[in-house]
């Protein structure tokens, strides 16, 4: 262990001193934040400036990459760079919402099932892990064809879909949560559930929860391509990733840029995120970080 | 009367007791010690007082706090006197503390709740209550963590808390078992002090008699789930009736014991949910008579009117005399002196043991 951790020990800062410190160690979190960023601002950028208008098609079409239209156009003869911006919009809109959804939905089902009765609690967890054992993707199919495609229903769908792995996990940590003994404490102190829930419960289950969120950020944005991929996601003129995939498909032999600069997009998205929540789980936990 | 308990029970969802049958009052400033081992129902009888069995578990009888019927009371009603009212203090100081909140937030959660504090009138509040419980430098504390202080001062900022809002009644379940020796005897102090100055009546759980001794005016000895003695601190050391008293004391190791063997009650307590016929204590009871494997035996005065017990023994069988040991012994139809069975007993059960030892 390194002496910058002994002295550390020594001063005993706050336990959110120490993660802060932490994170500025952190590689990984670097990267992610560093992927993530440009996404985000290139989706922020989208709003005040794009190349072209959206449905600007004076560029001819399948150009390649050339000095005007930096990743040439498609088949119809928009610029692709346009619509790779207006997609990264989606692509975050899609991660944001359907983890707020997921979030508050699969939070709430686990905390109920967390203090239901036995009979109660059985009953939710055995109805989670039917639901869990569908791909979030077939999931949100299902919900798309019954209430047609748009990109709201896509949204509402992944975060159906993925409440019920949040809400597995919620019932979980909060249950080794609700045997704590401080949790004892409050009571015979006088303190409500509801005030256990807002004060002990959520605050000590967020560490690992937030990791998870954040790891199904990446899941939702490739539920989205895919669900858009097979025509099922937004409708046109929203250009997804995943359509433009879909788009390119037919004329990758002669326009390959087409594919590529969307699959490079989704990678550089989902990797990103993905070690954001790698970062988030070296911070949270200490003892997974190696010695250095 | 700030509690009076009657006959309260707890059993479990199939209906087997696992409490029954333990009645006593508390006037402001008296103590009270319930000693037994693990699993004779001390804690369960102290959650029941305060409304908080552990699911499945069902209280019977009576208990009233302040003059508030407790058992079959609704949450709402018990709400407002847990804190405030009555307080606990737990065996565990890490655990007993929310390891993600400082330490000011969690002494100030009854004073917010409970007087409505807020602001600088709360900082001022946490503060004095840490003073109180005599650490240093408040302020620092209140701003720490609690993996950032040590376990007596954890200790010290959990009674703060349970303190706080000056409560009637204080239920310290085995609040220095955790802690070492010196720091057990500092946190005695503690409450015995703010048991004096705030006249808070104190139910000690405990298993140790040296904290009985120190902190009690009333022993309430329980086993398997039941009184078994109850007396003031000073007959339950020097004249225990019942033999499960009298070997708890025996077992006490002291300065004076050096050299002789320490004499343990033998066996374990047994399961409450298959209790032995007759008094739950036979099967472990030196002086067993064959009444006891039949009849269980009645909580009923013995001598002086304050002093309780459950055994068929003769009343005047008291303490550690040679005289009660002979009647004691005459009852049972112990053919030596009590103390040689006892040390025969001994030796039996610990000689399987040492050629176990000595083979492997």
């Amino acid at each position: 262990m390194s002496a910058a951790v002994q002295q550390a020990a020594q001063t005993a800062p706050s336990p959110r001193e120490r993660a802060r410190r932490r994170a500025r160690r952190s590689v990984t979190l670097g990267i992610g934040l560093t992927l993530v960023g440009i996404v985000v601002l290139v989706a922020a950028l989208s709003f005040v400036w794009l190349p072209f208008a959206q449905s600007d098609t004076s560029g001819g079409r399948l150009q390649p990459p050339n000095g005007t239209h930096w990743l040439g156009t498609d088949i119809f003869g928009h610029d692709l760079t346009t619509k790779l911006m207006i997609g990264a919009r989606i692509a975050l809109g899609v991660g944001v919402g359907a983890v707020v959804i997921g979030a508050v939905v699969g939070i709430t089902i686990g905390m109920l099932a967390a203090f239901a009765t036995r009979w109660l609690d059985d009953t939710i967890s055995a109805a989670l892990d039917i639901i869990i054992a569908f791909p979030v993707l077939l999931l949100a199919m299902l919900i798309v064809a019954a209430q047609g495609a748009s990109l709201g229903t896509a949204i509402l769908a992944i975060g159906l879909a993925m409440s019920a792995v949040v809400a597995r996990l919620t019932r979980v940590l909060s249950k080794r949560v609700l045997s704590q003994q401080y949790v004892t404490a409050a009571r015979t102190s006088g303190t409500s559930w509801g005030g256990v829930v807002a004060r002990h419960v959520l605050p000590n289950i967020w560490p690992t929860l937030s990791v998870n969120l954040a790891l199904q950020f990446g899941v939702a944005v490739l539920a989205e391509a895919s669900l858009s991929y097979l025509g099922l996601g937004a409708p046109p003129p929203n250009a997804s990733w995943g359509r433009l995939l879909q788009e390119a498909q037919g004329t990758v032999a002669v326009a390959p840029v087409g594919a590529i600069a969307p699959g490079v997009a989704l990678v550089v998205l989902v990797v990103g995120v993905n070690l954001i929540a790698d970062g988030l789980r070296d911070v949270a936990d200490p003892t997974r970080r190696r010695s250095r | 009367m700030i509690l009076d308990v009657q006959n309260l029970g707890v059993t479990a969802r199939d209906g087997s007791p696992l409490v029954s049958d333990v009645s006593f009052r508390l006037e402001p400033g008296e103590r009270l010690s319930l000693i037994g081992e693990s699993g004779s129902g001390k804690s369960l009888t102290s959650f029941a007082i305060t409304g908080l069995l552990p699911d499945g578990l069902t209280a019977t009888g009576s208990v009233e706090l302040a003059n508030v019927q407790v058992v079959g009371a609704k949450e709402r009603a018990l709400v407002p006197l847990r804190g405030r009212t009555a307080s606990t203090v737990f065996q565990e100081p890490l655990t007993a503390l929310d390891p993600l909140m400082r330490l000011g937030a969690q002494v100030a959660e009854p004073l917010r709740r409970h007087l409505g504090l807020r602001g600088a009138a709360l900082r001022d509040a946490v503060h004095a209550a840490l003073e109180e419980v005599r650490l240093p430098d408040p302020e620092r504390i209140a701003r720490a963590y609690p993996h950032e202080i040590s376990g007596g001062q954890r200790q010290r900022v959990a009674i703060a808390a349970a303190l706080a809002c000056r409560p009637q009644l204080l239920i310290a379940d085995e609040p220095t078992t955790a802690l070492d020796v010196t720091v057990q005897a500092q946190i005695l102090d503690l409450i015995q002090r703010l048991q004096r100055e705030f006249e808070t009546a104190v139910i000690m759980i405990t298993h140790d008699l040296g904290v009985v001794a120190e902190l009690a005016d009333q022993v309430l000895v329980m086993y398997a789930g039941k009184p078994v003695e109850v007396a003031d601190s000073r007959t339950i050391y020097y004249g225990p009736h019942h033999p499960y008293t009298k070997g708890l004391i025996e077992s006490i190791p002291s300065a004076s014991s050096i050299g002789h063997q320490l004499r343990p009650i033998t066996g374990q307590p047994p399961s409450l949910i298959n209790l032995p016929r007759g008094c739950s204590f036979h099967p472990r009871c030196p002086y067993v008579m064959p009444q006891c494997r039949s009849d269980i035996p009645p909580l009923e005065p013995i001598g002086a009117a304050e002093h309780l017990s459950a055994c068929f023994l003769p009343e005047t069988a008291l303490g550690f005399s040679e005289e009660s040991e002979r009647l004691r012994g005459a009852a049972a139809g112990v053919p030596l002196a009590g103390a040689s069975a006892g040390a025969a007993d001994a030796e039996t059960t610990n000689s399987p043991s040492a050629t176990g030892r000595a083979s492997a």
